[in-house]
């Protein structure tokens, strides 16, 4: 299980999380809901040890990784895709993706290369070009696959969805329900509220870096605040 | 022909060593983002220290002092330009490398004296003749080396995961991070690459040519204009320092000697207006430095590496 407790963490002295706590288990999708400028991608962070934590403790799996640096957590089987995907913008698509694979041997990396590449069959057809010449899409596409190179057991997708096209956006949100269902945790930052509680097990409403419900996407979806605050007609 | 072949021969030697310095430079800055004008003291000492234990102990030997000198240097240089209080600022890690450097000339002209120094040859003495022109064994043996190593790294930079690693450690840090490139350590290979070419100058060149403490900010300067000049990337790079080295040359000998260093600068600022010509066009390369630099917006708000290496509250960063 991939558990964040009491995370405490914010930007140039400004406090963003206060004592947020959730956990995701291998095999489904917990959705992390919120506004913007809740504090989900900072969450995000401190699981992925990329921001430093100012209170609280990570774990995967039971094994504490607070003080752990974040290419440590890629090798104990965390991996992230973060909102702006970072990129390695002046590389091809080819070297993105075998460049996740990086913790793992040679061997492992070229097995790992051919399952991506039959995820992501699209990416194909993009593997000579430079990453940053793609189109949203395609780099979320990249990002993904990337990530899933390290084969991890716990996954954090960040707004995968955000400034996507709405095909792009299915694409996504249906690699997460797949992976999920391969017994990998995923962790889905997403805006997209109703797409993402469609695809989820479990979930958490954040709101000023406080976690003020959680439970499964069955309770948050009849939730009367969750519906008023964030479906609106949609459910 | 002769005097062009002569001439040609020579400015190849120096082309040469430019070459080496100044992608030296470029492998620290492409990863690191830094600067390095200590890059002419790894070429220095490797030279110096070749040529003084070269008679003790032989070549092989003393070639392998001149590289773990370097290395060491390497160490010393990337803990003083990389630590976390010269990383605060995008000029820190510059004015603290430029500070090494001075250290450096100074106590070589401690050790060695003022006057410039050259290696016993290890192989023959006597110049080659190649049409009309000649060339010692030497020369051929540099440029052969030069060639080999400027290969070699643009083999390690362009087809191995080391290398692609290392790229991508200077074009994202957050996205090296998160594969699990430990960024630290890239930086601190870059370092080495970087001594390793400049010890590999130091040693190619030292039967030939002489140098001494004046050469530790020459050659960086040399070095920057050719890095400049290609755009601070390897193969532009690479032909830019050996272009200035056959300009110099002709120049030298068609023109005056005298006034050999006005050309080189002289072609530089032409250079330095045409890149300019460039930037207002809006083709010039954004660049930053690593997980060291200042506070970075990216879609409105700080990143997380601005954010770690900024915040005026402690903050437990999960060290690499």
């Amino acid at each position: 299980m991939l558990r964040g407790k009491g995370l405490v963490a914010g930007y140039l002295g400004a406090p963003v999380l206060h004592e947020v706590s959730i956990e995701v288990r291998p095999g489904e999708v917990f959705c992390l809901l919120g506004a913007n400028g809740a504090g989900k991608s900072t969450t995000a962070k401190c699981l992925a040890g990329v921001l430093g934590l100012r209170g609280g403790q990570v774990t995967i799996d039971d094994v504490d990784v607070t003080e752990a640096s974040a290419n440590e957590r890629v090798r104990r089987g965390l991996s992230l895709v973060p909102e702006a995907r970072h990129l390695f913008g002046r590389s091809t698509v080819r070297d993105n993706v075998l460049l996740g694979g990086w913790t793992r041997s040679r061997s492992e990396r070229s097995a790992s290369y051919d399952r991506v590449m039959e995820t992501f069959p699209q990416l194909g057809r993009l593997l000579k070009r430079k990453a940053r010449d793609l189109s949203g899409g395609e780099q979320q596409m990249v990002a993904i696959a990337r990530a899933l190179m390290a084969d991890p057991r716990y996954l954090i997708l960040d707004e995968p969805s955000l400034g996507l096209a709405p095909i792009y956006v299915d694409i996504i949100l249906q690699k997460a329900a797949e992976l999920a269902a391969l017994g990998v945790g995923v962790l889905l930052i997403e805006q997209n509220v109703g797409k993402a509680l469609s695809v989820g097990h479990h979930g958490a409403v954040v709101e000023t870096g406080r976690v003020v419900l959680s439970g499964s996407v069955d309770e948050l979806a009849s939730d009367p605040a969750v519906v008023d605050s964030y479906l609106g007609s949609v459910v | 022909m002769s005097t062009f072949l002569q001439l040609t021969f020579a400015g190849l030697n120096v082309g040469f060593l430019y070459m080496l310095v100044a992608l030296g430079m470029v492998v620290t800055y492409q990863v690191s983002r830094v600067e390095s004008l200590a890059q002419g003291t790894y070429v220095v000492y490797s030279a110096l220290i070749f040529g003084s234990v070269r008679d003790g102990l032989g070549w092989p030997l003393a070639a392998l002092a001149s590289l773990l000198a370097c290395a060491g240097i390497a160490v010393f240089l990337y803990l003083l330009a990389l630590n976390r209080l010269a990383t605060r600022g995008e000029t820190g890690p510059v004015i603290m490398l430029l500070g090494g450097a001075l250290l450096f000339a100074e106590l070589a002209r401690q050790f060695w004296g003022l006057n410039d120094r050259s290696a016993k040859p290890w192989l023959s003495n006597e110049p080659l003749r190649i049409f009309g022109a000649t060339v010692l064994p030497h020369s051929l043996l540099m440029w052969a080396g030069a060639a080999f190593l400027v290969i070699a790294g643009f083999v390690l930079f362009e087809r191995t995961m080391l290398g692609k690693a290392l790229r991508a450690a200077a074009d994202d840090v957050e996205g090296a991070r998160i594969v699990g490139i430990n960024t630290k350590v890239m930086q601190f290979v870059s370092f080495q690459v970087a001594g390793f070419f400049g010890a590999a100058a130091g040693i190619l060149l030292s039967p030939i040519m002489p140098f001494g403490w004046t050469w530790v900010f020459a050659l960086a300067l040399t070095g920057a204009i050719g890095a400049i000049a290609g755009r601070w990337e390897y193969v532009p790079v690479a032909l830019a320092s050996l272009a200035i080295g056959l300009f110099a040359s002709y120049a030298g000998g068609y023109i005056s000697t005298s006034w050999q260093d006005v050309y080189i600068y002289g072609a530089f600022i032409v250079v330095l207006l045409l890149l300019r010509e460039d930037k207002r066009a809006g083709t010039r390369r954004r660049h930053r430095r690593g997980g060291s630099s200042g506070p970075r917006i990216e879609n409105g708000r700080a990143t997380a590496s601005a954010a770690a290496g900024h915040n005026s509250a402690p903050v437990r960063v999960p060290e690499e």
